[in-house]
């Protein structure tokens, strides 16, 4: 047996060796797996799924068209076995909680009535109008959309021009609008982006718009201050500069020419009008009655308070972090992007 | 003595051993920190996208071609490649670029002057007249959206430069480019990320990076002397309070060496470089007042990054000779210690790279792992063989030259996006 001992440490080296390489020697001669990895190629805008539904169903656009001319309503089926409804009828209203598992294309306005459940992405040529309790996989349409309460968007949401959404809508991924959106109080969303987003239905209560300056605060060289510490900015303080501290505290009616970076939270005061951007390490509160001209971005969580403004229509920009929360009141103009979840609150 | 010696080399390497699973646990159990990712909308400033090109005629179309067609503002991002002293076709080639889009691009031909990048970016500095400028080699080929993903975090006032991935796209071609393509992964994927989740030390990384013009005056501007521009930069930023970001989805594909040898010198260019850095500026890092207590040790620790292939070199040595001399080691639990960290502790950057395959959904590739360890022999002796001949050189008052690397791509090989 001894004299077996050197052979057997040889043959468990040799195996520990070989269980390792043989996959590699394996991969390397046959290489199942040699391709460059992918990375991103598009531009990531938040309307690209609708603009690639666009493509999707623009070869069956003389269909619809058809099926307007004639005023029908038209079927046929792809060839992954989808079915495809080309609604050609102004005149087309599906039954109360209908389950509809085809895609949809409307070719005049359209209203789903109460508990539609549309499973398939949608289209509409005009505008498409939803009552309670609806639940749409993804929706298209030319001019605006309105979504009843309580309705449910579950993958993204376009319209050319405006899209509403009545109390306690969920937005699930991306939703966006080429003129405006508005999300009353109850409202919760993960991606939206308009050149204007309201938090209320209120259509009087429209902020005008301020001037501001045309060059990028990044480009603006306005000085930079490094507080190690907490700053706290009094009550109608001008500050002009890029402010850098680990809290940062602005009380009410200040005024900031410059960007600021808090290592942990931030308190924005109401009335507080900041020609930069804020950052904060941490969470982030903006009170009532603010301008903020962007980008605003939290690690944590941003509270927006009622009638404050971020951005403008002349510069719009993007607030983000993983919790945002809106008071039914606040403006943003651009992007707002909550990855783990936002809501408008009353 | 060289018991102790051993103890030292041991722990040292320990410490750089747990750095690496702290890292790569972080990246995969830890909170992720992407604050300047979803930047889709805002003011966007006008930004200078310089080109180092010496020699690139074989890759120079293929930048060229993807930044004009970028998502970004046309009036506001403004192209200069930086011809340095290039002898084959690249002039020409560039010129071809300028004459159909004149508005866009605007060369800086250098005929003369110290060689090397640092020195080129810095005579062409003077062309920049933007706040951001953003970096690229010649061999890389921009996404539509990665000059927004690197411009973003700027609107952070703190931040000084920010680093984007880079990712192989010959990967396909012969064994090294495809380890290489698995090291890289590991580098930024999860050492660079965490790095960035635990603020720490992101890197600055020369190409496919972007600095704020203010904090480079402020600091002195490139450093025409450093070999490795890029962790020059990385440090003298963080000494002035300026943070350096790493963006992990701004990606952009680059070509990786095709051959040992340019491989060799690649890395003995980058040992020497960041060695140059340590000696420079270690001692001011651990003194600086101002800098958090774990950016301050991790920076250290990054700096010395190079100087651990010739410590466990020695370390292995040491090890022999105690082992043949006869020398007791301790007790038993020394004894157990070394046995567990020979085992699990030399693994702790293969962890890494296994980690990042799995992160970036990669499946076969992985398999490949147990031969990183060959090019990981070859990084170490080539390391080693830098660091030795880095002191020689110092002793002897030689100068450091630089090296550039060699490209391999063909026009089959090249992208698709490609305008003429």
């Amino acid at each position: 047996m001894i004299g077996f001992s050197p052979a057997i440490l040889a043959g468990i080296t040799g195996a520990m060796i070989a269980v390792p390489l043989t996959p590699a020697l394996r991969e390397l001669r046959k290489p199942l797996d040699s391709v460059a990895l992918p990375i991103q190629q598009h531009d990531a805008r938040t309307a690209n799924f609708a603009r690639a539904f666009r493509q999707y169903m623009e070869p069956m656009r003389n269909l619809l068209d058809e099926a307007v001319k004639e005023q029908t309503i038209g079927e046929t089926h792809l060839q992954d076995g989808t079915d495809v409804v080309f609604v050609g009828t102004a005149a087309y209203l599906p039954e109360p909680h209908s389950r509809i598992e085809a895609v949809m294309l409307f070719g005049h306005t359209v209203l789903l009535p109460e508990g539609t459940i549309l499973l398939k992405e949608s289209y509409g040529a005009a505008s498409i109008w939803t009552d309670r309790h609806n639940l749409l996989r993804a929706l298209l349409a030319e001019q605006d959309i309105c979504l009843g309460e309580r309705t449910c968007v579950l993958r993204w949401i376009h319209a050319e021009r405006n899209l509403s959404a009545a109390a306690s809508c969920t937005l699930h991924g991306r939703a966006s609008a080429g003129t405006s959106i508005s999300l009353a109080p109850g409202c919760s969303f993960e991606r939206v982006h308009s050149p204007t987003i309201y938090t209320s239905l209120d259509t009087d209560n429209r902020a005008v718009d301020e001037g501001v300056g045309a060059a990028s605060t990044v480009d603006r060289r306005l000085g930079r201050f490094r507080v190690h510490g907490d700053l706290r900015l009094r009550d109608s303080e001008v500050m002009h500069g890029n402010l850098i501290a680990r809290h940062i505290s602005i009380d009410e009616s200040c005024f900031v020419r410059g960007s600021l970076k808090a290592k942990h939270d931030a308190v924005i005061g109401s009335g507080t009008h900041i020609d930069g951007s804020i950052v904060a390490g941490e969470s982030l509160h903006i009170g009532e009655d603010c301008y903020i001209r962007g980008p605003v971005l939290a690690e944590d969580r941003i509270a927006v308070g009622r009638g404050t403004r971020i951005g403008s229509l002349e510069v719009p920009t993007t607030i983000s972090a993983p919790v945002i929360h809106l008071r039914s009141g606040a403006v943003i103009h651009g992007t707002i992007r909550a990855r783990q979840s936002g809501r408008v609150e009353l | 003595m060289l018991l102790y010696l051993f103890g030292t080399v041991l722990s040292l390497i320990c410490i750089y051993t747990v750095r690496h699973y702290c890292f790569t646990l972080n990246r995969t159990l830890g909170r992720q920190h992407h604050l300047y990712v979803d930047v889709e909308t805002a003011d966007w400033p006008c930004v200078t996208v310089l080109i180092a090109a010496h020699n690139e005629e074989k890759v120079i179309r293929d930048i060229l071609s993807a930044l004009l067609v970028v998502d970004y503002p046309e009036d506001r991002l403004f192209i200069i490649p930086v011809n340095d002293r290039s002898i084959d076709g690249t002039r020409e080639i560039i010129d071809s670029y300028v004459e159909k889009h004149p508005d866009r691009i605007a060369p800086f031909h250098r005929s003369s002057g110290k060689p090397g990048k640092a020195a080129a970016l810095k005579d062409a500095m003077t062309r920049v007249k933007t706040e951001v400028f953003l970096v690229f080699d010649a061999d890389y080929i921009p996404g539509k959206a990665l000059i927004k993903q690197l411009v973003a975090p700027f609107f952070d006032p703190e931040v000084g430069s920010v680093m984007g991935r880079v990712v192989p796209l010959n990967v396909g071609k012969t064994l090294l480019p495809r380890l290489l393509d698995l090291e890289r992964s590991g580098g930024y994927q999860v050492d660079q990320q965490a790095r960035m989740n635990l603020h720490l030390v992101p890197q600055y990384g020369g190409t496919v990076a972007g600095v704020r013009r203010c904090a480079l005056e402020e600091i002195g501007g490139w450093n025409e002397n450093a070999l490795a521009e890029d962790t020059d930069l990385t440090y003298r930023l963080l000494l002035a309070g300026w943070k350096t970001v790493y963006q992990n989805r701004a990606e952009c594909y680059e070509e990786v060496p095709e051959q040992w040898s340019v491989r060799i010198r690649q890395i003995m260019r980058w040992a020497k470089g960041h060695n140059q850095a340590m000696v420079r500026y270690a001692l001011q890092l651990a003194t600086r007042p101002g800098i958090a207590l774990m950016e301050r040790l991790d920076g250290l620790l990054l700096l010395g990054v190079y100087v651990v292939g010739p410590v466990l070199l020695l370390g292995w040595i040491l090890a022999l000779i105690l082992f043949y001399t006869g020398t007791e080691i301790g007790s038993y639990a020394a004894i157990l210690g070394l046995a567990a960290f020979t085992t699990l502790g030399n693994f702790a950057a293969f962890f890494e790279i296994a980690a990042a395959a799995r992160l970036d959904g990669s499946r076969y590739r992985i398999r490949l792992l147990p031969l990183t360890f060959l090019g990981f022999t070859v990084s170490l002796i080539s390391v080693t063989r830098a660091c030795v001949g880095q002191a020689f050189d110092a002793l002897t008052g030689a100068e450091l030259v630089w090296h550039k690397t060699e490209r391999t791509r063909t026009a089959e090989s090249a992208s698709p996006v490609r305008l003429t």
